[in-house]
């Protein structure tokens, strides 16, 4: 009997019926208040506020820039006395479900912050997916929600009316960088444009050959190809082509790897044309001087001559950030945080205390729809109707040069800070 | 036919007694409980549906996954592009994941060991990048289904196919001479071939009968959730899951998967509703699995047997005179 059974099976089966009971002992509190089947409501003095972002799985990454954000926001309106309606602040406070980068877990997460922890509105999702998956549940229960991150147009043709938007869809904002060089005195009259399969970076390569082909550039290739592909035989075939211009919708990692891969193969367009992803500090950190004269489409770049009330200026934010994360924010974590700041605008015009009953939410949901605020991100103003239904369409698209790994405005027209330096330098004389 | 002594036997009772039940669990609970009760339904479905062809037959597949994703893909084309009623489609994805589960075990069946898992897993991977290129699924944008937000009708519908499942694998798997050939396959495929019985067929059936449930199941899914995409059907995740929900609670059993399914998908759930904040709760759960892996190889379903015996072993120890030390 002992030597079959050795001590060590008991412990296990100690420590496994230790960990269950512990598991029912810490949620019991939490799981004991479902009852309501709708969004109703809970005595307090505070809103609570539901962020459902990627915590885990393959979008964490991104998912925590978007939580960060959120926090941000969350800190700096309570430490100011929380949102002021009527004459007294009310604190907010944060939940947070993880949708572990899945439509099918976040739309879970959703119902159980609506129904269960009864949020009084929702911050949203990283991925457009997740967003995508939440929607219809928002509209069910008629509780609001705005992603601060979300950029893939298909989100608003649906025009779902409980979802809004703070970032404006990527195929607006993508059209500026080719804009901005057909109006040189030197236009590109070539582009080859690679994409990569995945829903914003095929929508990003869709709007550049629309750019392109509007402004009389020609398309000379167009490619979109699965993720994870080697682009060293495609710039390779592109190179014989010799386009003017070298446009590619993706992220990061592919950005980085298209220029190696174009540095490597001896292949210098006059102009390289990307999109999100070559602000984040790793793309110039990687490449050096490399990164220098790409072309990309921001909303937002820290430099921008913007305020408001609870951030103070774009810098002040910067700063703020800088100093809690250690990082400079992009405009995926300005727009989260500039977000929370439409809820407080809404919230305070229409004079809704916590806990909002379902007829405030509906109102805040209106309310949302008419106003327009002004923050350190810029303006926010959702669109009430078209392809664009509840998307921020208050914002103008910046074109943004990297200059010495720093983000220079170099159009439109009214907004640029510098000319931009096309064609741009080769690889060897930076 | 049944006869009145063999339904008053008490686990027939019982059985009875848990449908009346959860039959009744929509009036009972909250939406968002009932919402987890439709998932673990879903992932019993799931689980079981694995366990006739990893459990029964010993194949284990990594691509299982596709089955659901394919199930859950030509359902929503169906109710988009062509506007079928939800049941018609799903039938006819359920009859479409068949035919294509014949056809990819035709070749692959012929694998065997990891040699079967790593082809069946290429084959998922294959299917995942097709409805990424392919413009009427929609690729990198996914799927967007009619939006129909009724939880008892999904609830019901998720029971309704976990209990067909369950029933196949009772009747067809655990008391069948059929159930005894599959399990001929799984002991001693080579045996069984002498002793005349057609492997191949069987080998078959079983692929495709499991493939069949995963479609359908996923067709539900997809209208269940009403928006799609490739990395959420046809990910390599959903198969995994589905291996670790068999493993977990006993593999090769009736009750097995349905026990490691309620574990694995009310643990995750659960953990995320309690500690959302972190992803901590990742790592406690892997723990989890790993410690039962190790110490429980038959899976949860193994526990009473084993507490039962280390718990006698444990006071035999307790009040037994000290022995001497033996080396």
């Amino acid at each position: 009997m002992f030597k079959k059974l050795p001590i060590r099976r008991a412990v296990v089966v100690l420590a496994i019926s230790c960990l269950i009971l512990s598991l029912t002992g810490c949620g019991g509190a939490k799981t004991g208040a479902d009852a309501g089947n709708s969004a109703s409501t809970e005595a307090r003095d505070y809103y609570k506020v539901g962020v459902i972002t990627s915590l885990s799985g393959a979008e964490v990454q991104g998912g925590n820039i978007t939580k960060y954000g959120y926090d941000l926001w969350a800190e700096t309106v309570n430490n100011k006395g929380g949102i002021k309606v009527g004459d007294k602040g009310y604190q907010v406070k944060l939940v947070y479900a993880d949708d572990q980068s899945d439509p099918a877990a976040g739309a879970n997460a959703v119902e159980r912050m609506i129904t269960s922890e009864k949020v009084d509105f929702i911050l949203g999702p990283y991925t457009s997916g997740v967003t995508k998956a939440v929607a219809p549940i928002l509209d069910k229960y008629k509780v609001p929600m705005i992603t601060g991150s979300a950029e893939s147009p298909s989100i608003w043709t649906q025009k779902f009316k409980y979802t809004f938007g703070s970032v404006p869809a990527a195929d607006l904002t993508a059209i500026s960088p080719l804009e901005t060089l057909s109006k040189l005195p030197n236009p590109p009259k070539t582009v080859a444009v690679l994409g990569v399969n995945d829903a914003f970076s095929k929508a990003v390569a869709e709007a550049f050959k629309a750019s392109a082909e509007k402004n009389g550039i020609t398309v000379v290739k167009f490619d979109v190809v699965p993720a994870g592909t080697d682009f060293t035989p495609l710039i390779s075939a592109i190179k014989q082509l010799n386009p003017d211009v070298l446009a590619v919708g993706g992220h990061e990692n592919e950005h980085m790897e298209v220029i190696k891969a174009s540095k490597s193969l001896g292949f210098m367009p006059k102009a390289f044309v990307m999109h999100y992803g070559i602000t984040n500090p790793d793309f110039s950190k990687n490449l050096g001087k490399d990164a220098d004269y790409t072309f990309g489409a921001a909303v937002w770049t820290p430099d921008l001559d913007l305020k408001d009330d609870l951030f103070g200026s774009a810098q002040d934010y910067v700063k703020a950030y800088k100093d809690k994360y250690n990082a400079i924010p992009d405009y995926t974590a300005a727009a989260c945080s500039a977000t929370g700041e439409s809820f407080s605008a809404a919230l305070a015009k229409i004079g809704a205390k916590p806990p909002l009953s379902d007829q405030q939410r509906e109102e805040l949901t209106k309310t949302l729809e008419q106003i327009e605020v002004n923050t350190f991100y810029g303006p926010i103003k959702f669109a009430t109707d078209g392809n664009w239904y509840h998307d921020n369409v208050g914002l103008k698209a910046l074109v943004i040069q990297m200059i010495n790994g720093e983000q220079v405005i170099v159009g439109p027209e009214a907004m640029k800070a510098k000319d931009p330096v096309y064609p741009v330098p080769a690889f060897n004389v930076r | 036919m049944l006869k009145m002594k063999q339904l008053t036997q008490p686990r027939v009772i019982i059985f009875i007694l848990s449908l009346i039940v959860l039959c009744t669990l929509p009036w009972v609970v909250s939406s968002f409980i009932l919402r987890i009760a439709t998932g673990i339904m879903m992932w019993i479905g799931l689980a079981l549906s694995w366990n006739m062809l990893g459990g029964y037959m010993g194949y284990i597949s990594f691509g299982h996954g596709a089955s659901f994703g394919v199930g859950a893909y030509i359902t929503g084309l169906l109710m988009m592009l062509l506007h079928l009623p939800f049941f018609v489609a799903l039938i006819i994805s359920g009859v479409i994941t068949y035919i294509f589960a014949m056809i990819v075990g035709y070749p692959t069946l012929r694998l065997s060991g990891s040699y079967f898992a790593i082809g069946t897993w290429a084959f998922a991977e294959m299917m995942r990048q097709l409805v990424l290129v392919l413009d009427t699924t929609g690729g990198p944008e996914g799927l967007r289904l009619p939006p129909m937000l009724n939880d008892n009708f999904f609830y019901f519908v998720m029971f309704g196919l976990a209990l067909l499942v369950f029933l196949t694998a009772y009747f067809f798997f655990e008391n069948s001479d059929f159930g005894l050939k599959v399990k001929a396959v799984r002991e001693e495929e080579v045996a069984a071939r002498t002793l005349g019985l057609n492997t191949t067929w069987i080998k078959n059936q079983v692929f495709a009968l499991s493939s069949m449930f995963a479609g359908i199941i996923g067709g539900a899914f997809a209208y269940w959730i009403t928006y799609i995409h490739p990395d959420s059907v046809l990910g390599p995740l959903i198969a995994d899951q589905m291996v670790i929900m068999v493993l977990l609670g006993g593999i090769g059993t009736l009750f097995g998967p349905v026990i490691g399914a309620i574990v694995l998908y009310v643990g995750n759930q659960y953990m995320l509703a309690a500690w959302g904040q972190s992803s901590a709760y990742l790592i406690i759960l892997g723990l989890a699995i790993c410690l039962v892996i190790l110490f429980l190889p038959e899976g949860l379903l193994s526990l009473p047997r084993v507490f039962k015996s280390t718990t006698k072993g444990a006071f035999a120890r307790l009040f037994s005179p000290p022995r001497k030390t033996r080396i």
